[in-house]
């Protein structure tokens, strides 16, 4: 965790993501009741109302903050379940194999043929709307995947030898599936739960916005809904889908950053090499040909040098001079 | 080696062993054939084939091979990793195969130590964490703070100290050597009575290697352990173990002391073994080629006769017809080869 | 009045106070620390040390071939007096190859899977002759006759073949050019004693006929001391000793080398209990002050810390850096 944090695209990342989710819960005290008819509808933005009034009268700003909190709780549950019954599954499978694991391929891979859009349309018009059937629509469709990939690092890790030397000691299976093996896989299911949130709030927008989820609930897309319904396009009213927008982009910006972030923790030698490249061009060289030469000059004095960034002269041949930091190097050697 | 030997005809590994002490661990004709998918054959791999030999109590033995030889299969199958096609494993007279999982018990008896220091050791636990498990799942400690206690005290035997400091450390702030040691200190901890060492020193730097196999023959010596060493390197096998099999292609070739089987190696193969390592008191002269032919064996789907008849530089015709069979050509000596058969008078042509 | 002249072979490579450091975000490490040594046309050298000695860092240095964050920060690399740390990517390029080749650890594993070993001779003769298709066919069909291989192989792919004869057809890619000096790292580690053997005879065989020289760097002392001519032992990057094959093995004079050589049991032998070297290595982000080795030399005294031991001559081409053999200084100067 302390790893991630150092990286300053998780930080942007957690921040953007601790302020959306307190103006959603919080920020929810301070304004209207969504439902509230507050004003005339299809205002613009004014100092009454930040975001305008939305075709029906309601005022937007309730609305983006309660869609907010429908939306993340119903994403982030998601995500959770998603990855929840994906681990269980892929790891019971890939630590077991054999015929446990061919029966349970077989139910991952059958869902995961599945037709997901036409098989929400089709259980979403069966059970009562809402963002509770949209939640279990999307489990349903996407834990499959999850799981494919967890399966696949829970067999690469069951071959490790400290698995065997579990195994010899005379672990009992769970206890080396939940102590040895998932341990190992903590930085996969936090990817997989970033993916797996990033997915079920996109797909539950896009559901209510087409208009299956339950209209009469204040969500980000059933706001998106209303705001194609009260044909905001052709009015100009911009105001009534903007916000909304906006917001889902910046939650996805913001669990993309912690994505990637994570993604780099998992394989450091990517940012070594960043500022190795950046160093190199510090003294006029580029790295990706031949070995590159920097000559030290003896510590104490500082020669001038060829390589400073104002003097930015390429050097042909990948030699540069550097001034050796005085002290450095500070041993003290025998005159024969 | 003299030529009026006591010529016995095959002779089973149980005949050398004295009646009067029943031997820790007897292997009694193991096979292992691996079923390999090539497209849409399903290829057999004989991986062991009928592998047999004793370790008695406070034993060192080396089971030496290349790649290839089976000689860690072997090793998984009696730590019961895998299940092996067909034999026997009997523990104190008791075969262990017998029961479908190993019981606890079987696994307070025998332990393994591996080849990669660093993947043994899970990197998300502590040192300590490695140590402590095995004496709380075999309950043989009271409470989590005997178990550190103990866990110090089992660090320290390994010579990681000081223990308790050790013991908060994660396998990756550890050297090869140190985290070896550790694995080492996992093992004993519910005080095996046979340990199976896979090449445990095969990764590790040869100033280390010493330090490691001086701490296994001292815990032989001191707890009485016996231990199962699997090796390609022949000198460690001396340095080590007091009796040495040499495996080829899953066969057993040849067994015996230590000593004995490399002074006077009496099977070809480890003939060849043995001329081809590197000697520093060559050192300056001509690079010998090796006396026998490079290869690997064919472990799928063999040839009748004897593994090593196409790189044997004693073959004879009888060898690639006839598997040959194992004789007692010493106390104590084995040899499987057709060199050594009754009446045969034939013997290796390769300087020893 | 009876002069000898021992005819001396001219210097092909000669490495002088080389180092290379790494530049990590953490710090910057020096892996090789003014490492010194010479290799003379037709000569075998062999590069010997223990992980973190730095001898492959040595040995891609001189090729120029480390990969990031690697850089060479001091020393001169001369090739037949030339300094190849001054080449352009010109020169470099047929210096590469053409006078100085490599075969790598696994280097077995490096042939493309998808294309025949046929191919891929030409593909290297090609990259760097101005010759024929047809020619360069002919070429690599010799080529595989010198390493022993049947040249009806060209036609077949590199997991038909086994790994000691991959090992084969990579070597027959380096001497394609005629190079004079053939780098080897680690080249058999994967393979078996046996073909070990079979290939370093075949490359000795090889050596006496087309006369190149070889820097062979391995961990494997053993090898190394019947493999080649003259070697160097390397400690925490730098060189501990450096002497003829024979005389490190009967007369080592660095402790290092003396316990290294104390720690490799013999199987011909009866066992004798060794020692091994206590400690652990050094970690090159904080070496010790002085000598490197001084923390685990059985021989330190108080100078050992405070004093870096230079490369000291104890006889024709051999010379340890010990202090043990340094006359004393007048002075110690404080850098």
């Amino acid at each position: 965790m302390r790893g991630l944090l150092a990286d300053r695209r998780a930080r942007i990342g957690f921040l953007l993501l601790g302020v959306s989710l307190a103006i959603a819960f919080i920020g929810s005290l301070f304004v209207h009741d969504p439902s509230d008819l507050v004003a005339k509808p299809l205002m613009p933005p004014s100092a009454a109302h930040w975001l305008g009034t939305t075709g029906q009268g309601q005022d937007v700003l309730a609305q983006t903050i309660a869609g907010a909190r429908a939306s993340l709780t119903v994403g982030f549950l998601v995500g959770f379940l998603v990855v929840a019954i994906g681990a269980v599954i892929g790891t019971i499978a890939g630590y077991f194999g054999g015929w446990v694991d061919d029966v349970l391929s077989l139910i991952v891979n059958v869902f995961l043929v599945m037709p997901g859009l036409p098989l929400m349309v089709v259980i979403a018009a069966y059970l009562p709307p809402g963002p509770g059937t949209i939640g279990f629509v999307l489990v349903l469709t996407g834990w499959a995947w999850t799981a494919r990939v967890i399966r696949s690092q829970a067999l690469a890790l069951r071959e490790r030898d400290f698995v065997h030397a579990a195994v010899v000691s005379g672990e009992s299976h769970w206890r080396i599936i939940l102590w040895e093996i998932l341990p190992n896989m903590s930085s996969l299911l936090a990817s997989s739960f970033i993916g797996a949130a990033i997915y079920a709030i996109g797909a539950e927008v896009g559901l209510e916005f087409l208009g299956l989820g339950d209209v009469s609930q204040v969500t980000w897309g059933t706001n998106l809904f209303w705001s194609a319904n009260d044909s905001a396009l052709v009015t100009g009213s911009w105001w009534t889908f903007v916000p909304t927008g906006l917001a889902i982009a910046a939650v996805g910006f913001a669990l993309a950053l912690l994505s990637n972030a994570l993604d780099e923790l998992g394989n450091p030698r990517l940012r070594g090499e960043d500022d190795f490249i950046k160093r190199l061009r510090g003294y006029g060289l580029r790295a990706g040909g031949a070995t590159p030469v920097l000559r030290r000059t003896p510590g104490g004095a500082v020669e001038s040098t060829v390589a400073t960034s104002t003097a930015r002269a390429e050097a042909p041949n990948g030699v540069a001079r550097v001034p050796g930091e005085p002290g450095k190097k500070g041993e003290t050697r025998v005159q024969p | 080696m003299s030529e009026n030997l006591a010529q016995v005809t095959p002779a089973p590994a149980s005949a050398i062993v004295s009646p009067a002490e029943q031997p820790l661990l007897q292997v009694q004709d193991l096979n292992m054939v691996f079923h390999v998918r090539d497209g849409l054959k399903v290829q057999h791999l004989h991986a062991l084939t009928n592998l047999s030999f004793d370790v008695r109590r406070g034993e060192a033995v080396a089971l030496v091979g290349e790649s290839g030889s089976g000689k860690s299969t072997a090793a998984r199958i009696i730590a019961r990793l895998t299940a092996p096609t067909s034999g026997k494993i009997l523990l104190d007279g008791e075969n262990v195969l017998a029961r479908r999982r190993a019981t606890l018990d079987f696994r307070a008896r025998v332990q393994m130590i591996f080849q990669d220091p660093f993947g043994s050791l899970n990197p998300v636990h502590t040192v300590g964490y490695h140590v402590e498990r095995p004496l709380l799942r075999h309950a043989l400690v009271g409470s989590r703070a005997e178990a550190k206690v103990r866990t110090k005290e089992l660090l320290e035997r390994v010579g990681l100290t000081p223990g308790n400091e050790v013991a908060n450390r994660y396998p990756h702030e550890l050297s090869g050597g140190q985290r070896q040691r550790a694995a080492i200190a996992r093992a004993l901890a519910v005080s095996p009575e046979l340990v199976l060492a896979d090449e445990p020193t095969s990764m590790l730097d040869a100033s280390i290697r010493v330090g490691v196999l001086n701490l296994l023959r001292e815990l032989k010596e001191d707890r009485g352990l016996a231990l199962l060493f699997i090796t390609h390197d022949l000198a460690s096998a001396r340095y080590l173990a007091d009796r040495t099999l040499v495996l080829y292609a899953g066969h057993l070739c040849e067994s015996g002391p230590s000593g004995q089987v490399m002074d006077e190696p009496a099977h070809p193969y480890t003939r060849l073994l043995l001329s081809a390592l590197p000697d520093p008191r060559r050192a300056g002269g001509v690079i010998e080629p090796p006396r026998g032919k490079s290869g690997a064996p064919r472990l799928i789907d063999p040839a009748p006769g004897c593994a090593f008849a196409d790189r044997c530089p004693d073959v004879h015709d009888r060898c690639r017809s006839e598997s040959p069979t194992m004789h007692l050509i010493a106390p104590g000596r084995l040899v499987r080869c057709h060199l050594y058969a009754a009446g045969s008078t034939q013997r290796p042509t390769l300087p020893s | 009045m009876t002069v000898s002249i021992t005819t001396v072979a001219p210097e092909l490579l000669r490495v002088e106070d080389l180092a290379v450091e790494y530049l990590t975000p953490d710090g910057d490490v020096r892996v090789v620390d003014d490492v010194s040594f010479t290799i003379r046309e037709g000569e075998c050298f062999g590069l010997a040390g223990e992980s973190g000695s730095g001898k492959s860092t040595v040995a891609m240095a001189i090729l120029r071939l480390l990969k990031p964050p690697g850089v060479i920060s001091g020393g001169r690399v001369l090739w037949r007096g030339e300094d190849v740390l001054d080449f352009d990517d010109a020169s470099l390029r047929a210096f590469r190859w053409r006078e100085v080749s490599l075969v790598m650890q696994s280097a077995m594993n490096a042939l493309n899977p998808v294309i025949t070993i046929g191919e891929q001779l030409c593909d290297v003769i090609l990259a760097h002759e101005a010759v024929t298709p047809v020619q360069a066919l002919e070429r690599a069909a010799s080529l595989l006759e010198l390493v022993n291989i049947d040249s009806g192989r060209l036609k077949s792919f590199p997991h038909e073949l086994s790994g000691g004869m991959r090992q084969r057809v990579v070597i027959a890619m380096a001497l394609a050019l005629s190079p004079r000096l053939m780098i080897m790292d680690e080249p058999t580690t994967a393979l078996d004693v046996v073909v070990q053997r079979e290939i370093l005879a075949q490359i000795s065989e090889l050596r006496a006929k087309l006369g190149f020289a070889v820097l062979l760097v391995t961990h494997d002392l053993s090898l190394m001391l019947e493999f080649c001519t003259q070697v160097g032992v390397l400690y925490a990057g730098r060189l501990a000793e450096l002497a003829p094959a024979r005389e490190l093995v009967t007369a080592p004079k660095h402790p290092y080398t003396q316990a290294l050589l104390a720690s490799i049991p013999d199987p011909r032998r009866a066992v004798v209990r060794l020692q091994g070297i206590p400690g652990i290595h050094v970690d090159l982000r904080r070496p010790p002050e002085g000598c490197r080795f001084h923390p685990r030399c059985p021989r330190a005294f108080d100078r050992c810390p405070e004093v870096r031991p230079e490369l000291t001559p104890l006889g024709p081409d051999h010379l340890a850096s010990c202090l043990l053999y340094s006359t004393p200084p007048a002075t110690t100067v404080q850098s």
